[in-house]
């Protein structure tokens, strides 16, 4: 599957993996995706990115989603325009501090950690988007489209920091 | 009353995007809910069994999905 990514795209996973492994995460989460495509960025990316989207804005804004149970300011944005307000069950969350990923599972050997099925997605996904695009290989912006395409909590995530699939598309001049 | 009919009227003429979104949403916080409260139970000491009566799953079901949290 890796081999039309461009090298950019394939540093940019390694260095999702490496990440992962130093939030000592059990699987290797779409939030790890962005801060490979993040910290391997080229001229594309980074005008794509913009100067709001940094690791810190990134690392606060996951953060604070994770302490709400996993929901961006745009998930509870949606929530709320459904009449739904969910407020006191997160803040019952919030006060628990959830542990979950204080602990996490250590394996014998240890070496190998699995994509998570959300950045699974965003890989396969970003295939389907660069051959949208008719591009030639694929790009680290091609697995930001589809992570935004998604619709899990890194592209509420996104949100929040002002980029959408839609901006994002015309940035790159597709439409 | 106010809230139902309100809620209906949201879900019937809300954009797609928002109300999938929400959905989604509300999957993982009910993932991270189930996860608080049967912690909560456990260290209220409440056995398997009952936790799993109470969620509507099998004693299995429970055991093996929250026994490491």
């Amino acid at each position: 599957m890796f081999e039309k990514f461009s090298r950019r795209t394939v540093r940019a996973v390694h260095t999702a993996v490496r990440t992962a492994q130093q939030d000592d995460s059990p699987t290797i989460e779409e939030e790890h995706l962005l801060f490979g495509i993040l910290s391997e960025a080229g001229p594309v990316s980074r005008r794509v990115l913009g100067s709001r989207i940094t690791p810190e804005a990134l690392r606060e804004a996951f953060a604070r989603a994770r302490r709400r149970g996993d929901l961006s300011e745009t998930d509870m944005a949606a929530l709320r325009r459904m009449g739904i307000d969910v407020r006191s069950a997160t803040a019952a969350l919030e006060w628990r501090d959830e542990p979950r990923r204080a602990r996490p599972r250590r394996r014998f050997g240890g070496g190998h950690r699995p994509f998570s099925p959300d950045s699974k997605r965003a890989l396969s996904g970003a295939v389907a988007e660069a051959r949208e695009m008719g591009a030639r290989r694929i790009e680290d912006v091609h697995v930001l489209l589809a992570v935004l395409r998604g619709g899990g909590l890194a592209s509420g995530v996104l949100t929040d920091l002002g980029l959408d699939y839609q901006a994002v598309r015309r940035a790159l001049g597709g439409g | 009353m106010t809230d139902t009919t309100e809620l209906v009227t949201a879900a019937a003429g809300a954009d797609p995007a928002d109300g999938l979104r929400a959905v989604a949403a509300l999957r993982r916080l009910l993932e991270h809910l189930e996860a608080a409260q049967v912690r909560n139970a456990r260290e209220q000491g409440w056995p398997w069994q009952r936790i799993a009566v109470e969620l509507g799953v099998t004693r299995q079901a429970v055991h093996k999905k929250h026994r490491r949290s």
